[in-house]
């Protein structure tokens, strides 16, 4: 935690206020530490979801290729074995069959679209994790006291609130615009140059 | 002769997706985990037809990797897509500016995907 920039301020702030003021720096430490931490945890859960949805969605294309060679084989021995009526039938057999390996094939496009949720939001993790930084970084500047021609230390209330005011447009400033527009998973706009 | 394509991304799942769906459609995939890093595959294999790359990324951004490529004369023309979370029309337009040949806002339709190389491959 850094400490007020200004020395003279330092050094008029009494014993006990100088210590609260480090007392509530740390515990605006410990909060954004919290806040922090919990977000990185959600980053991680994202990404071994994304990690297990990216082998099943593999295992699940692989089945569907074996179950078309494995029709292709069924088809070949029926006609062989049993001749042209049993070949029609196999034959209308492999059309199902087929239909539901593309049925399959459109399910592992919707879900590769549909992964790609844990770039996002991880992008979007980072984004607020730089916002929070920022707003910390900033809250920490506020100084909501003044010292009066005597030398006594008053607290200003509206200079709490401006503070703070800046400090919000501070961090506003330090973190630029959302990297992330979409709010749901549908996919995203195509545009050629 | 199946054609390369470099896929640049800092996303370890979004690589495994552009993976996937290029490997399927017969592709042959040259993966990068950031701008610097495709610039360096890019510079060491002849054969890239095509670049696919994030925005966001370490090291180099995806912005300044076009442009690195477009100052080198093998990759003067070729086709260099963004694909990114990114959507503003402030950032289309410093691809467009960079030489970027499209632009696609994540998440990707696997099939729109392919339609777009397959149409700027010509």
């Amino acid at each position: 935690m850094t400490e007020p920039q200004n020395p003279e301020m330092q050094t008029c702030l009494d014993p006990a206020t100088q210590e609260m003021r480090i007392f509530c720096n740390s515990q605006l430490d410990d909060y954004f530490a919290g806040v922090k931490g919990e977000l990185s945890q959600v980053e991680r859960l994202v990404g071994d979801a994304v990690s297990d949805l990216v082998a099943s969605f593999k295992y699940i294309s692989k089945l569907a290729h074996s179950q078309q060679e494995i029709s292709l084989s069924i088809a070949q021995s029926a006609v062989g074995a049993e001749g042209s009526s049993a070949g029609e039938s196999v034959e209308h057999l492999l059309e199902r069959q087929q239909a539901i390996i593309n049925q399959i094939g459109q399910e592992v496009d919707t879900a590769v679209t549909s992964m790609q949720f844990g770039d996002l939001a991880t992008q979007l993790l980072n984004h607020t994790m730089t916002r929070i930084e920022a707003l910390g970084t900033a809250l920490q500047r506020v100084d909501a006291q003044d010292v009066t021609a005597g030398g006594d230390t008053v607290y200003k209330p509206h200079r709490f609130h401006e503070g703070v005011a800046k400090a919000v447009t501070a961090a506003n400033a330090v973190t630029r615009e959302k990297p992330v527009g979409q709010q749901g998973m549908s996919a995203g706009d195509i545009d050629l140059f | 002769m199946a054609k390369t394509i470099l896929a640049v991304d800092d996303s370890a799942s979004i690589r495994a997706m552009v993976s996937f769906t290029l490997k399927g459609a017969g592709y042959v995939v040259v993966e990068a985990v950031d701008g610097q890093d495709a610039l360096d595959k890019a510079k060491s294999n002849n054969d890239v037809h095509l670049i696919l790359t994030d925005l966001n990324m370490p090291r180099m951004d995806g912005l300044t990797l076009i442009k690195s490529l477009r100052s080198l004369p093998r990759y003067r023309t070729a086709p260099i897509l963004m694909l990114t979370t990114e959507s503003s029309d402030v950032m289309k337009a410093q691809g467009r500016a960079a030489g970027a040949t499209g632009w696609m806002v994540k998440p990707f339709d696997p099939k729109r995907l392919l339609e777009v190389i397959k149409k700027v491959l010509g």
